[in-house]
């Protein structure tokens, strides 16, 4: 199968004040491809998923490189072409479900605003989209959970209606930081083979934010490993698991609880 | 020896489901009993919602059941007298899952792990400091860290700290409340090592509460494993879980190598 490119990010570094926050990253994403980014905490993976969306805090400065989506340089950008960028090739999920909807707002509400946002349709069609996507995503009786608030519903369900928010407007690359760090090891389990399942359907390139080796082995196809700023090791999920070659991959990797 | 005997637990919370209506009871535990013994490990595994949290802190003293009792050595935590309740403080610690939370952000580490000193003995100053260093060094940290402040420490110092706390008064059981789930894979596993020499060392026992049914094997002599309230099943270590409940839980594990997944796509 031919790879085809669909995020490259190239040389990129980030200052906040004098210190480096991401030193020289260079990686790619590939169509229907997970690519898994692990690292300790504070080894700068949320800043790297900022950096690529452009929505790094207002101290973080980008002093050098690239962030080319399908050829095209996202920092070049002008901020109105960016907005319909986002959300409708570029989606982010977020860690905690809870914090990233509107709470005085349905469900229903939260999928109209959003397709409202990137296409022209009726509120009917619209609506059909939704108790589709979110049939798709295994939710239970959906007609009724679109009249639900957010606090109703438990963090599993909620990161599957952000999933699924992210699928009814068919983003090409989805950018997860640590989605499943809140969840119990039951709904990981679901939203990962949903996440695994969209990249073989849809063939959306998915970028998989996370500290925990097991989510690598259960979903990744290449690794890159962070450490301080900086990408140490980029393998095939096989070979990073067979021969690391980094200490501190070594490390990360004996770190493992058998069973 | 039997440490801790929990006898048919029940709790309710009554909720209303508008202003004028009704409370309505909602059960979160029902009809639970288990027995501890000295120095055993036994693991609470169970999903987000199934009420293993709440009978932590049932054992814990400090919410009362609406129905049973909680024997601590024998005495009932809910009708204790206040001399009685002083002991069962001493041997009867805990470790929350958010660290930061259960510190006073004014304190300095010292006086954060002085303060059981002073509650319960009578220790000069410089015995006390001497204590404090002593368990510095049992959770692994540097005596420098002692002058921090909390806010200054990483989430594994944090908890290491917090376990230092907990094993000030030399206590017999300690309720371990999703203690690792918040950590990064290299400091779980490490301060899972750490809590497993400690309980040899001291013949600690432990309730270790959590989701994650790997680190809690790792862990337990004994697993109890809850849903919607219930106690499903108890699995011995080595024994295989025969419980659908349990089941799932065991299938939610993710595999430690890639070969490992359930289907390999292409």
């Amino acid at each position: 199968m031919e790879k085809e490119k669909v995020l490259e990010v190239k040389d990129l570094t980030v200052k906040i004040g004098e210190k480096n926050v991401l030193s020289s990253i260079n990686m790619t994403a590939y169509k229907g491809r997970v690519l898994g980014i692990i690292g300790e905490s504070g080894s700068g993976k949320t800043m790297l998923c900022h950096a690529i969306m452009q929505s790094l805090p207002s101290l973080a400065q980008i002093t050098q490189g690239q962030v080319l989506y399908r050829q095209e340089d996202l920092m070049a950008m002008s901020a109105s072409k960016l907005r319909a960028y986002r959300g409708r090739h570029l989606s982010m999920i977020m860690q905690n479900p809870a914090t990233a909807f509107d709470s005085i707002q349905t469900i229903e509400k939260h999928f109209l605003e959003t397709l409202k946002a990137h296409f022209v349709m009726t509120k009917k069609e619209m609506r059909q989209i939704a108790i589709d996507t979110m049939y798709k995503v295994n939710l239970p009786n959906v007609e009724q959970l679109l009249h639900y608030y957010p606090f109703q519903l438990s963090g599993g369900m909620l990161q599957r209606v952000m999933i699924a928010l992210s699928l009814a407007i068919q983003s090409t690359l989805y950018i997860a930081d640590e989605p499943t760090t809140a969840l119990d090891t039951v709904n990981q389990k679901q939203v990962l083979t949903l996440f695994d399942r969209i990249c073989s359907e849809t063939g959306a390139a998915i970028i998989l934010v996370t500290h925990d080796l097991g989510v690598i082995a259960e979903l990744a196809d290449d690794v890159a490993v962070m450490y301080k700023g900086e990408i140490i090791e980029q393998a095939n999920v096989f070979d990073f698991f067979d021969a690391p070659q980094h200490p501190y991959t070594k490390k990360l990797l004996q770190s493992r609880i058998t069973f | 020896m039997t440490l801790l005997e929990v006898k048919n637990i029940e709790k309710y919370y009554s909720q209303r489901q508008f202003i004028f209506r009704r409370k309505h009871e909602i059960p979160i535990i029902q009809k639970v009993s288990f027995s501890l013994r000295e120095g055993e490990c036994l693991g609470i595994v169970g999903q987000s919602g199934s009420g293993k949290s709440t009978l932590g802190r049932i054992i814990l003293g400090v919410e009362r059941p609406t129905n049973g009792e909680v024997l601590f050595q024998g005495v009932n935590l809910y009708e204790a007298t206040s001399k009685d309740k002083k002991m069962v403080r001493r041997d009867l610690q805990a470790v929350f899952q958010n660290s930061y939370d259960s510190f006073n952000p004014k304190q300095t580490i010292f006086e954060i792990l002085e303060e059981p000193l002073l509650n319960f003995e009578h220790y000069s100053k410089i015995e006390r400091q001497h204590k404090v260093m002593e368990l510095l060094d049992c959770v692994e940290l540097a005596n420098t860290i002692a002058q921090k402040y909390p806010a200054q420490l990483s989430g594994g110092q944090q908890q290491r700290i917090n376990i230092a706390r907990a094993l000030a008064l030399n206590p017999k059981l300690i309720v371990l409340d999703e203690a690792i789930s918040s950590l990064d894979m290299i400091l779980q596993k490490h301060i899972l090592q750490l809590l497993q020499t400690l309980q040899k060392e001291r013949k600690l026992a432990y309730i270790f509460i959590s989701h994650d049914l790997q680190a809690t094997h790792f862990m337990s002599d004994r697993i109890l494993v809850m849903q919607h309230g219930q106690l499903m099943e108890e699995i011995q270590k080595g024994q295989t879980c025969q419980h659908p409940v349990s089941q799932e839980l065991y299938n939610a594990i993710l595999p430690s190598h890639p070969r490992g997944r359930n289907k390999i796509r292409y």
